[in-house]
């Protein structure tokens, strides 16, 4: 074996001090997903295009002076220009100003229909898994139920009962969309509730509420963040299908669905433009979430840690 | 050692239902995981309970702790008759009373620093006392249990500990509040073996300074008779020898117990003799034979065995065995005897 060269061996790191202290240094579980989510280029791409579509809603529709309603029939189908940045539709109403207060719709809908499903998921699956024996029994039922009628068909309905309107949209996608959370809620509850942790800090004499906030939440809400990250883009697109079945929001509001959808017979008139930016928001929002759900996933799952 | 009682366990049963069969022919069976079992621990004494995986062990420890609610049967506990209990009553006594788990990868909550877990029990039963004293009496602790220096550890999370290390830190989590009783359920089962040693060690000397008193379950018989002042052999949810640890080793009764024993004194003899020590076969708990439960796996078995179940019979002194083999004649003046003096 070669003798060690004096002259090229050097540590890595001069101060050796500075290895240990990071070594003994606490640090949060928090800081540590954080690490590993900026880790992950295409996560961090997917968290900035989240945050300009956010502030393009805020911002957008003021960027022009044009009103996302203003309707020039003489400046109709007009081509993306210094003018109309994303063009005109068959209407002469400016896209651009469309897309953006559209992107405050869906990006509304989409996150309050999450909300909305995270609460009555995490409190029906919560007391399913806490309460367990015939309570259990019974709300596993009903979910099973629910989860074997067609999603659609019930969101139909239930637009058809209600009037029409952004919270009805709303309603009727949380309608089932729950189902999904409370199972998440419940498989995670009841493996937790058999964890050694939890038993000794019964057995420590810690009430049901302490347990509940300090064990079964903090490690209940990893997956929670990750299945809404995913569910975001699904009630965006969700509301799209709605629109194509004419069930969108009602003119003149405008969304990327109900763009969409109005925009179609530019296929046969050939004004693509009006058809492309919807689409393409709907396309970008959808891969940002999925990425970095994706992202989460792996940054608070420690086994894919590398 | 004084002959005070500290834990004593009368006729203790757990059954569980188990379901089986299809979709509309659903039959409920009973699976008796702790059968009509009966226990003393004296004060400062340590009782191993051992036997194979599935024998009841784990059962029997959570029924004491009030984790699991018993079928039947009585636990006392200083005087106290924990079953009948109401929840504030038995979180008072939880103060003096405490397990310590198997799995050192699922005893700590992940996403608490060591600080935060040893702070759980202080802050459950002495909510007078400030939160710098706490502090200090964690430091304490943490440095009893040979983590030293304190600092350097308390502000780790879990995965920041190897397997030792974590279980160290739960036997802190179980004795911080200075309890009288504590049961271990394997707490060495899943280290190494050179790690091993010290946790034994380390309780060993925790028992000396604070005059503990233990209920140590294992399946290694060379590890129960290096912790144990008596052992327990469970099978079958059944206890079928208990003993001085020197009677256990050094002349074990039961067929079972003598199994048990040849592995850990020659394992190549055991190899050899495996035919004529225990019979190969699965074990179905679900089956409850109206004789001996050790009877379908037993070299020796005879007639009586598959119809009668023994009962503890004493041997000497305190040594104690069901088995027909052994005491065919007088067991039934004898039965009672062992029942009262357990
Ligand atoms: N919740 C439960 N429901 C049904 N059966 C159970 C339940 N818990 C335990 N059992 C059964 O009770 C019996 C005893 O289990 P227990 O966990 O006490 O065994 P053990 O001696 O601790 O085993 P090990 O050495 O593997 O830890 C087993 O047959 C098991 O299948
Ligand atoms: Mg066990």
């Amino acid at each position: 074996m070669e003798a060690l060269n004096k002259k090229t061996f050097h540590f890595k790191e001069k101060n050796v001090q500075k290895i240990e202290e990071t070594n003994v240094q606490p640090f949060s579980q928090f800081k540590e997903t954080l690490y590993y989510l900026t880790k992950n280029k295409l996560a961090i791409v997917g968290l900035i295009i989240i945050l300009l579509l956010i502030v393009m809603a805020v911002i957008g529709p003021k960027l022009v002076s044009y009103s996302y309603s203003d309707q020039s029939l003489l400046e109709s189908n007009q081509p993306p220009s210094i003018e109309h940045w994303f063009g005109t539709d068959q209407l002469g109403r400016d896209i651009f100003a469309r897309t953006w207060t559209g992107a405050r719709i869906s990006l509304f809908i989409g996150i309050m229909a999450v909300f909305i499903d995270l609460i009555v998921g995490i409190i029906i699956g919560g007391i399913a898994g806490l309460k367990g024996g015939k309570t259990d029994e019974i709300l596993m039922r009903l979910v099973d139920i629910l989860y074997g009628l067609p999603h659609l068909l019930v969101t139909i309905l239930l637009m058809v009962v209600l009037k029409p309107g952004l919270t009805t949209i709303i309603l009727a996608m949380a309608a089932t969309g729950w189902i999904g959370i409370a199972r998440l809620v419940r498989g995670q509850i009841l493996q937790l509730k058999e964890c050694e942790y939890v038993m000794a800090s019964q057995v420590l004499g810690a009430g049901f509420y302490k347990i509940l906030f300090k064990h079964l939440l903090p490690n209940t809400l990893g997956p929670i963040i990750v299945a809404m990250t995913l569910s975001v883009p699904g009630a965006i697109f969700a509301e799209a299908t709605l629109s194509f079945l004419g069930l969108g929001v009602p003119v003149p509001l405008a969304s990327w669905g109900t763009m969409t959808s109005e925009a179609l017979v530019t296929l046969l008139t050939g004004h693509l433009w009006i058809l492309f930016f919807p689409a393409f928001f709907i396309s970008l929002t959808m891969f940002a979430f999925n990425v970095v759900g994706d992202g989460l996933r792996d940054a608070l799952d420690p086994k894919m840690r590398t | 050692m004084s002959n005070e009682t500290m834990v004593e366990i009368k006729h203790l049963t757990k059954e569980f239902e188990e379901k089986k069969g299809g979709l509309f022919k659903k039959k409920r069976q009973k699976v008796y995981a702790v059968n009509d079992i009966n226990l003393k621990i004296k004060k400062g004494e340590i009782l191993g309970i051992i036997g194979e995986s599935g024998c009841g062990k784990t059962t029997t420890a959570r029924m004491v702790m009030r984790l699991l609610r018993e079928s039947s049967g009585e636990i006392w506990f200083k005087g106290k008759e924990l079953c009948r209990l109401n929840d504030r009553e038995t979180k008072k006594i939880r103060k003096e009373m405490q397990i310590i788990f198997q799995d050192p990868y699922d005893t700590l909550n992940p996403g608490m620093r060591v600080l935060d877990i040893l702070m759980e029990p202080l802050n459950a039963h002495l909510s007078h006392i400030s939160f710098k004293e706490k502090v200090n009496m964690i430091k304490d602790m943490v440095e009893e249990i040979d983590l030293k220096p304190a600092d350097q550890y308390i502000y780790r999370y879990p995965h920041q500990l190897s397997g030792g290390q974590r279980q160290r830190v739960a036997i802190a989590r179980a004795i911080i509040l200075k309890p009288a009783f504590v049961a271990a359920d394997e707490p060495t089962s899943m280290l190494d073996v050179s790690v091993r040693a010290g946790i034994l060690n380390l309780l060993l000397n925790l028992r000396k300074r604070m005059g503990l008193t233990m209920m140590f379950i294992t399946h290694d018989l060379a590890t129960a008779s290096y912790m144990c002042d008596r052992i327990a052999v469970m099978y079958q949810g059944k206890i079928v020898e208990i003993g001085q640890t020197q009677k256990i080793i050094h002349n074990p009764t039961h067929p079972y117990t003598k199994a048990l024993v040849s592995v850990v004194k020659d394992l190549n003899y055991f190899i050899e003799n495996r035919e004529k020590l225990i019979r190969d076969g699965e074990v179905d708990s679900s089956q409850q034979t109206s004789g001996c439960p050790f009877s379908m796996r037993c070299p020796h078995e005879h007639e009586r065995c598959n119809h009668v179940q023994p009962v503890l019979t004493k041997l000497s002194g305190e040594h104690f065995v069901s088995c027909h083999l052994e005491n065919k004649e007088n067991f039934k003046r004898q039965e009672e005897e062992a029942v009262n003096a357990i």
